[in-house]
């Protein structure tokens, strides 16, 4: 009889429930002060009340699904197992995610297809002349825009490099790509933070460290580049955002939810600590607060009126390498 | 009076001999005849039954550890009679980047000859580990081995696996009852494992909540995110541990083992390797646990493995998944997992003719899981 049958439980329990009843029907016959009775009373006691409480483990055993056999029980039954070993994951597996791109100047243009997302995007990448042994990484959002016209033009700018590698992105058909995963749509979340940043890695002599992250966005695309700097700031530890949302224009009723599609930052801090993070709100000519709300250490904030492309990039650059040292 | 001490396991185990001793003593008392008397008799069996099965549960939870504190035990009570939960806002961490995240508390036996002398059996540090970007936080153990301490890996940054129990479970457990430590360090000796940092925990990060590692909508707890964000990264910042995927490993049982497939699934550029003893797939939701997925089914899809490997490219990965043939209901949605996943994931299994959802049956996986593990992770610069 199975340790978790019902017939078992049953059995049991009904044999408990009748050495109760005797229990309590032979009380009055034990109660003369003689060695016998007083030794029947011990041993009616201790069985009926261990019986009540062998139910109760039985039962409770059944129910969580802990030793489903006697032998398992007691041990006793066959610890052997057999082993389908596959083997580890292919250590050049996130190189993999780029095609070969084709240079012109500073800028390599590839495709990158998202392991983990599947999202496929087009990428430019910017490399610094001269480069250092290693450098930053700067992520440029530009899926919403036709073009990201000011920023290649930033980037072309030989009088004033940017001192790190920058990559805008963008998508073939001009869809965006959401900031975090979506629930029955998009993983943008694994796109942004794991595959893009792990293709880059495998490519460029870029860390996957917080501080050798940074994103830039502008105007409505500046959502993500926030929101990875507050929200996923393991992966991301600073932002330039040129010409951002004000708090006050973002609707609290679509920005509850982390998996949501746009993301309020002034929500955010409200309802988690404030991250190690360094913000640079770029045209913008109120306080820190109007755009993000209840700014406070760790994260530190830059506010300035300029809105030019080449300045944001380099404050990024600068105080991403200024983190790493 | 702590649940699962000595004090509070002595006094009830005394109360109910006493109560026993006292009840044969004044039996004559309870003969009485009519419904009276039969009343009392039932009365007087009911409270020392009471009291035997309390001293009962009491040391079969102290023994195997579901819940360590009266507040994780009153804490589940109040949840599942209520069924609902109110996250507080975490408290601004105010200085937080310089502030150090892990607070180490004490010292734990390993379990092995030559205990106190970290060259030779490793080390186990009592911490609580401060979640800077959720504001969460949970104890965890870390187990550093021999390897650790001696001067020719002084350079090396050793691979990590985190670890943890199920739900309920306690993290000394893993140390005294499953003896991941005590085994990981056999292991190393006899060259059947890579020497690796172990950082034990419990999915029982707030009382009374079974978050199942997720990530709750909402302003919920960012459950997900503790476990693969804040807790490496803290481990990276003041141990020598590897800092890329290669070197992050998971393995749990039960929960634990959900908790490592699904982190390591949704974390791939953080985590290489999970092994899930006896794990489940499916998004659970329970009294334990409350809502978790915003009533949101499509949300609940993203943290239902199964869902994910049907739906979802194949994470970059390696998983080993245990399973039995009879005693464990997983068995079916273990091996269409396999067979599902794709490349680059790589899913091997640990199937066992029999055994059920319990100790001896992690107890026999432990080493598997851990010599998988090794074959897995590799430390950097690679050693």
């Amino acid at each position: 009889m199975g340790i978790t049958s019902k017939t078992f439980i049953v059995l049991l329990a009904l044999v408990a429930l009748a050495l109760f009843a005797l229990t309590v029907w032979l009380w009055p016959k034990l109660a003369p002060a003689t060695p016998r009775a007083i030794c029947g009373r011990v041993a009616l006691l201790v069985s009926s009340q261990l019986l009540v409480l062998s139910v109760a483990a039985v039962f409770a055993n059944a129910y969580f699904g802990f030793y489903t056999s006697w032998s398992d029980l007691f041990g006793s039954g066959s610890q052997r197992y057999h082993v389908n070993d596959k083997g580890a994951v292919a250590a050049n597996v996130n190189a993999s995610q780029l095609t070969s791109g084709s240079t012109s100047g500073l800028i390599t243009t590839t495709t990158l297809t998202g392991l983990r997302s599947g999202i496929t995007a087009r990428l430019r990448v910017y490399v610094p002349p001269h480069p250092p042994q290693s450098y930053p990484a700067i992520v440029v959002d530009a899926t919403g825009q036709q073009s990201a016209a000011a920023e290649a033009a930033a980037l072309s700018n030989a009088a004033r490099p940017v001192q790190a590698l920058v990559v805008i992105v963008d998508t073939a058909n001009g869809s965006t790509i959401p900031c975090t995963d979506q629930p029955g749509g998009a993983q943008g979340g694994q796109f942004w933070s794991q595959d893009l940043r792990s293709a880059i890695a495998a490519h460029y002599a870029v860390g996957l460290s917080a501080s050798d992250w940074g994103a830039l966005g502008t105007g409505p695309d500046s959502a993500c580049a926030l929101e990875f700097a507050l929200a996923d700031s393991t992966r991301y530890s600073a932002a330039a955002a040129i010409s951002p949302t004000p708090a006050a224009a973002n609707p609290a009723s679509t920005v509850t939810n982390p998996t949501s599609a746009s993301f309020n930052p002034a929500w955010w801090l409200a309802t988690y600590p404030a991250p190690p993070s360094r913000i640079l709100l770029a045209g913008v000519s109120g306080p820190p607060d109007s755009v993000l709300g209840h700014v406070r250490p760790p994260l530190q904030t830059t506010v300035s009126g300029n809105t030019d492309t080449q300045s944001a990039l380099s404050w990024l650059a600068q105080t991403l390498q200024g983190v790493k040292s | 009076m702590s649940l699962t001490g000595a004090p509070f396991l002595i006094l009830l185990t005394v109360v109910t001999v006493a109560i026993f001793v006292l009840l044969v003593y004044f039996w004559p008392r309870l003969s009485g005849g009519g419904p009276k008397g039969i009343t009392l008799r039932v009365a007087a069996f009911a409270v020392a039954q009471l009291f035997l099965l309390s001293t009962a549960a009491a040391y079969a939870n102290s023994y195997f550890g579901f819940y360590g504190t009266w507040n994780d035990l009153l804490g589940v009570a109040n949840a599942s009679s209520s069924r609902s939960y109110t996250f507080a806002a975490p408290t601004p961490l105010g200085a937080g980047a310089t502030e150090d995240p892990i607070t180490i508390t004490g010292h734990q036996a390993v379990g092995l000859p030559g205990d106190g002398n970290p060259a030779a059996v490793g080390q186990i540090l009592d911490t609580t580990i401060k979640g800077q970007t959720t504001g969460l936080s949970a104890d965890a153990m870390i187990y550093f081995p021999p390897q650790y301490f001696q001067p020719k890996y002084a350079d090396t940054r050793f691979p990590a696996v985190i670890v943890s129990s199920g739900y309920p479970g306690s993290v000394v457990k893993l140390v005294t009852l499953l003896r991941y430590p005590a085994r990981l360090a056999g292991g190393i000796a006899t060259g059947q494992d890579k020497p690796m940092v172990l950082v034990m925990m419990s999915p029982m990060i707030i009382p009374g909540r079974d978050t199942e590692c997720t990530d709750v909508p909402n302003g919920g707890p960012l459950a997900g995110t503790f476990w693969s964000q804040d807790v490496t990264t803290a481990v990276e910042r003041d141990f020598r541990v590897a800092t890329d995927a290669r070197g992050w490993g998971l393995v749990g049982d039960s929960t634990g083992g959900y908790c490592a497939l699904k982190l390591a699934m949704m974390n791939s550029d953080k985590f290489s390797a999970a092994a899930s003893l006896s794990g489940y797939l499916d998004a659970l939701q329970d009294g334990t646990t409350g809502d978790l997925y915003d009533n949101n089914q499509a949300f609940r899809n993203l943290n239902n493995l199964t869902w994910r490997i049907n739906n979802l490219p194949s994470p970059p990965i390696a998983a080993l998944l245990s399973t039995s043939k009879t005693g464990e209901d997983n068995y079916a949605p273990t091996m269409a997992f396999a067979a599902a996943a794709k490349a680059p994931m790589r899913v091997s299994t640990l199937i066992r003719a029999q055994g059920g959802h319990n100790f001896n049956t992690w107890n026999a996986e432990v080493p598997a899981a851990l010599q998988w593990l090794s074959a897995q992770l590799v430390s950097s610069p690679p050693g």
